[in-house]
């Protein structure tokens, strides 16, 4: 988006002097030409990158706003056949308990549409549909091995202290608990996924540079902070990477995926206590407008963390509770 | 109990990064990308971001990070600063 690469190159005329290591590829400093908002970019590297991820961008690709001639329409509405049962099941399922004006004027909505047809929704198996709804547990298509998810099971020693009174076992001790299902997928699979899915027009930054703003070229540049692959710390580990010692006969060309993860844990119902606790993955390569984007799909969820259960809370406390008892009935007694 | 959280997660995180991530980490990934090139790449964890709760359980799982520092890279991972 700042400018085309050729015309950089050509700019450059502090870079070839400027080798600061010598090696088997010595990298040098190239500096861009101003843009029109006064921004630059300087690469520290072997040669500038032959594409530029943000040449292509557009407006649409960095916002919400619908590009007008994009159609939003979905391929399928599985399990519903058409948009028209899907929005009924929708309004049927989602539109809250109680019949209300809003809910009314939702339906009327639907089918007040100019494509509304009434023979779309005549002849649907609603049943079969609410079954196939209803019938999501332990049959996602994420469990299937291609999807790269993984069950790993997982111990762990919890000490254990048998009650007052009861002799203790011979091997008495640590005891060690297991929880079978731990999902999750692996890093390298999910990068290399990531990597082998960008397409001719890509939008993600092996080059990491510093974004500098010049008022005019009377003065000093500042530099500018807007994404993770122009921080300082992208580009320390990537001098850091590319000052390291190299792989015995390797002689491409070194880049850092940034990973970035979140986690948070997800109340699923409005009540009780159904949780999920989820570990997503960004990658720091990416612009953060994308990864603020839940339409560009760039989010990886690589792990659901399991929690401590109930029971080996039991296990652990249980000591402590015969204590707790105890104390309650002797207060009962006085 | 917080030993069980504590225990139970540090697991499963050593489940996560799995023996091929840190040899990644090491070594790199060679990919031959789309565009025809064919590139090493470095795994590198830049943040760590949740909420409070979810927060606290890496931070005071703080020496399981060791594993993500080997020798060879040095140790200026951010991760330390969550």
């Amino acid at each position: 988006m700042l400018m085309p690469m050729d015309q950089a190159q050509a700019a450059s005329a502090s870079g070839p002097s400027l080798a600061n290591r010598v090696g088997p590829h010595i990298r040098r400093i190239f500096t861009t030409p101003l843009n029109a908002f006064g921004l630059s970019r300087r690469y520290e590297a072997t040669q500038l990158p032959s594409y530029d991820p943000e040449e292509e961008v557009s407006l649409q690709d960095l916002s919400n706003i619908p590009a007008i001639e994009n159609s939003m329409e979905p391929k399928s509405f599985y399990p519903f056949p058409n948009r028209t049962a899907f929005l009924l099941g929708d309004w049927h399922w989602n539109g809250g308990v109680q019949k209300s004006q809003a809910g009314f004027r939702d339906l009327i909505g639907i089918i007040g549409r100019p494509e509304f047809k009434p023979e779309d929704v005549q002849n649907v198996s609603w049943d079969q549909i609410n079954d196939k709804l209803g019938a999501g547990d332990g049959e996602g298509e994420w469990e299937h091995e291609d999807a790269g998810w993984t069950r790993t099971p997982v111990t762990i020693s919890v000490p254990y202290q048998p009650r007052r009174g009861v002799p203790t076992p011979p091997k008495a001790g640590p005891q060690n608990y297991t929880v079978d299902d731990f999902y999750h997928r692996s890093f390298v699979s999910v990068i290399r996924e990531k990597v082998l899915g960008l397409d001719q027009c890509y939008q993600f930054h092996f080059e990491p540079y510093e974004l500098l703003w010049q008022r005019n070229k009377d003065t000093d540049p500042v530099r500018v902070q807007v994404e993770l692959y122009t921080s300082p710390t992208f580009m320390d580990a990537h001098c850091e990477l590319q000052n390291s010692p190299a792989e015995p006969g390797c002689d491409l060309p070194w880049y850092i995926i940034a990973m970035m993860f979140w986690s948070d844990a997800t109340q699923l119902r409005l009540f009780g206590n159904a949780k999920l606790w989820l570990l997503y993955l960004f990658f720091g390569n990416d612009s953060k407008y994308c990864r603020c984007k839940p339409s560009c799909h760039i989010c990886e969820h690589v792990a659901y963390f399991q929690t401590v259960t109930r029971c080996i809370t039991l296990r652990c406390v249980q000591y402590a509770h015969w204590l707790a008892v105890a104390a309650r009935i002797f207060q009962g007694l006085r | 109990m917080a030993h069980c959280h504590r225990e139970f997660f540090h697991s499963q995180w050593k489940a996560l990064l799995d023996d091929d991530f840190i040899e990644a980490w090491k070594h790199g990934i060679a990919i031959l990308c789309n565009d025809g090139i064919k590139r090493r790449f470095y795994p590198r964890i830049f943040t760590y971001s949740a909420d409070y709760p979810e927060k606290c359980m890496p931070a005071n799982a703080a020496n399981l990070w060791q594993l993500l520092i080997p020798d060879q890279i040095g140790s200026s991972l951010p991760v330390s600063k969550i």
